[in-house]
């Protein structure tokens, strides 16, 4: 597949030391681009929209901050948000930068737990990333759903 | 045939150097933009060659405007006011600075090129930042995961900072690291130690920085950094004090209270350090033994969630319910404050609730 240079770039800033430690694609071998297109698929086939899925995330990362002394109960779902020094920025180049911080959910009906950060759901939002298979932050489309609906 | 083929590649290929030769000679000619000159704050002029960036010229100078992100225009630290000069303002910089900014003339220096002479603004305390090589004289554990590291200068092998500034610490390439970066770390030891410091360091999920000292850094190791940079420092008043802190916020308040017991104060004190359980807490005891040194200070360690084995007797929840046990006339009180933006947020709200002038409230702006 022949890329573009901004594509070039943008898999370059997700390869691991450049914006984090270990990247944004994990082991996974594919292009950033095939991965996008596999997670939107199965959240297609799962009946849902990355809007809604990022809505949630965004109201959940609310509740989530809203109690400093640690857990809250929200629904089904057990929220922490955990707040480091420091920021990040977006591997697509996007203006801003996004709190080093991250939210753990468990669903007490299922006992999926997860975890996401500020810029998970930026990525979700606008880019449809999800993260390679094996990256720290990797949100699986089905697990996400399972934890947070 | 085969002669016709050969033909036509080899003047393709001679057209081809001939226009990379025309495109170099070009880039030599419209980039070179000779010598120009920096004038900082109407009184010192550097000749510089043009064409870098105002972060990158300034440095070659030995001048260290702070950046945490090493010039990449992602952080939107390297802000300084550029009067003349610096072109127009570019899309990068724009989500880094507000109205007041803008219409001030501040710009990230890291994405202002030097084209032409150019007059800029900057603190007369980075004149101080400097340059150091330093090595590695002791790393300790404070908690499962922040650690305490001791810094011994080399060249230069002092250096002048007050009470709550930070340096920036440079990363080498490690392990499939492949470029150097620099993070923010507050000092944490008194200012009187002119040939060596202390950093806290906390360990940042996929922080590039955290994950080399914590995993990688060893005793002995040479390191390079810069500084100090800063203005969270004691303001001179006779105000009451309120320090607050967590995690390795607890480094420039140690840094703070060890140069008041060497310079002496007798200032109303009192230091709330939040932490989630009892494994998070560090240098409890010493923090205790400060109310032996200052005639009026206390030191309240607060657990938001401890656990039912660690049968913590303490103060629980978040550490804001208890300033009031504190704080007894807010508007005569400063609140010296240093943790994570969640932590700053809600202590901010909290004082300002109780009456703490915002003048009056000071925190690390790199936090």
């Amino acid at each position: 597949m022949k890329q573009t240079t901004k594509e070039i770039q943008i898999q370059k800033r997700m390869q691991l030391g450049n914006i984090s430690a270990d990247g944004f694609l994990g082991k996974d071998k594919r292009h950033y681009l095939d991965i996008i297109a596999e997670d939107e698929n199965k959240i297609l086939e799962l009946d849902y929209t990355i809007d809604q899925i990022a809505d949630r995330l965004e109201e959940l990362t609310a509740e989530a901050f809203k109690s400093p002394e640690g857990p809250t109960n929200f629904g089904t779902l057990t929220l922490d948000y955990f707040s480091y020094r420091g920021k990040v920025t977006c591997p697509f180049a996007d203006p801003g930068v996004y709190a080093k911080a991250k939210v753990t959910a468990r669903n007490t009906e299922n006992d999926v737990q997860l975890c996401w950060t500020p810029l998970n759901i930026h990525l979700i939002r606008k880019h449809h990333f999800f993260e390679g298979k094996g990256a720290e932050f990797r949100l699986d489309p089905e697990q996400l759903i399972k934890c947070i609906f | 045939m085969l002669i016709v083929i050969l033909k036509e590649v080899l003047i393709l290929t001679a057209l081809f150097g001939v226009l990379t030769a025309v495109i170099v000679i070009a880039k030599m000619i419209f980039s070179n933009y000779g010598d120009c000159t920096i004038t900082i704050n109407d009184k010192r002029e550097l000749t510089v060659k043009g064409g870098l960036s105002l972060l990158s010229s300034l440095a070659e100078k030995d001048i260290f405007i702070p950046s945490a992100c090493g010039g990449r225009g992602s952080c939107g630290t390297c802000k300084c006011k550029v009067t003349t000069g610096g072109g127009p303002l570019l899309p990068t910089e724009k989500p880094f600075l507000d109205a007041k900014e803008l219409a001030g003339d501040i710009r990230l220096s890291c994405q202002v090129k030097v084209k032409e002479s150019i007059s800029i603004n900057i603190p007369e305390e980075i004149f101080n930042v400097r340059k150091f090589k330093a090595t590695i004289a002791e790393i300790a554990d404070y908690t499962h995961d922040i650690k305490g590291i001791t810094f011994k200068l080399l060249e230069p092998n002092n250096i002048d900072f007050k009470a709550g500034q930070y340096v920036q610490l440079m990363t080498p390439k490690y392990a499939k690291q492949k470029q150097s970066v620099s993070r923010a770390y507050s000092i944490s030891s008194k200012p009187s130690l002119k040939n060596q410091f202390q950093l806290i360091i906390r360990r940042v999920p996929e922080g590039i920085c955290t994950t080399w000292v914590h995993d990688h850094l060893k005793v002995g190791d040479k390191v390079n950094l810069t500084g100090p940079y800063g203005d969270f420092f004691i303001r001179d008043t006779k105000a009451d004090i309120i320090y607050v802190a967590g995690g390795s916020g607890k480094a420039p308040i140690k840094s703070m209270l060890e140069d008041l017991k060497e310079k002496g104060t007798d200032r109303r004190m009192a230091y709330f350090f939040g932490a989630v359980t009892k494994k998070d807490l560090y240098l409890t005891d010493y923090m205790e033994e400060f109310k032996q040194v200052f005639d009026d200070f206390d030191y309240y360690p607060v657990l938001s969630n401890p656990t039912e084995e660690e049968k913590w007797e303490g103060r629980k929840g978040f550490v804001m319910p208890f300033f009031s046990e504190y704080i007894k006339d807010p508007k005569n009180t400063e609140a010296y404050l240093c943790g994570s933006p969640r932590m700053l947020d809600s202590v901010c709200k909290e004082l300002v609730k109780m009456g703490v002038p915002e003048d009056n409230i000071y925190f690390d702006s790199f936090a």
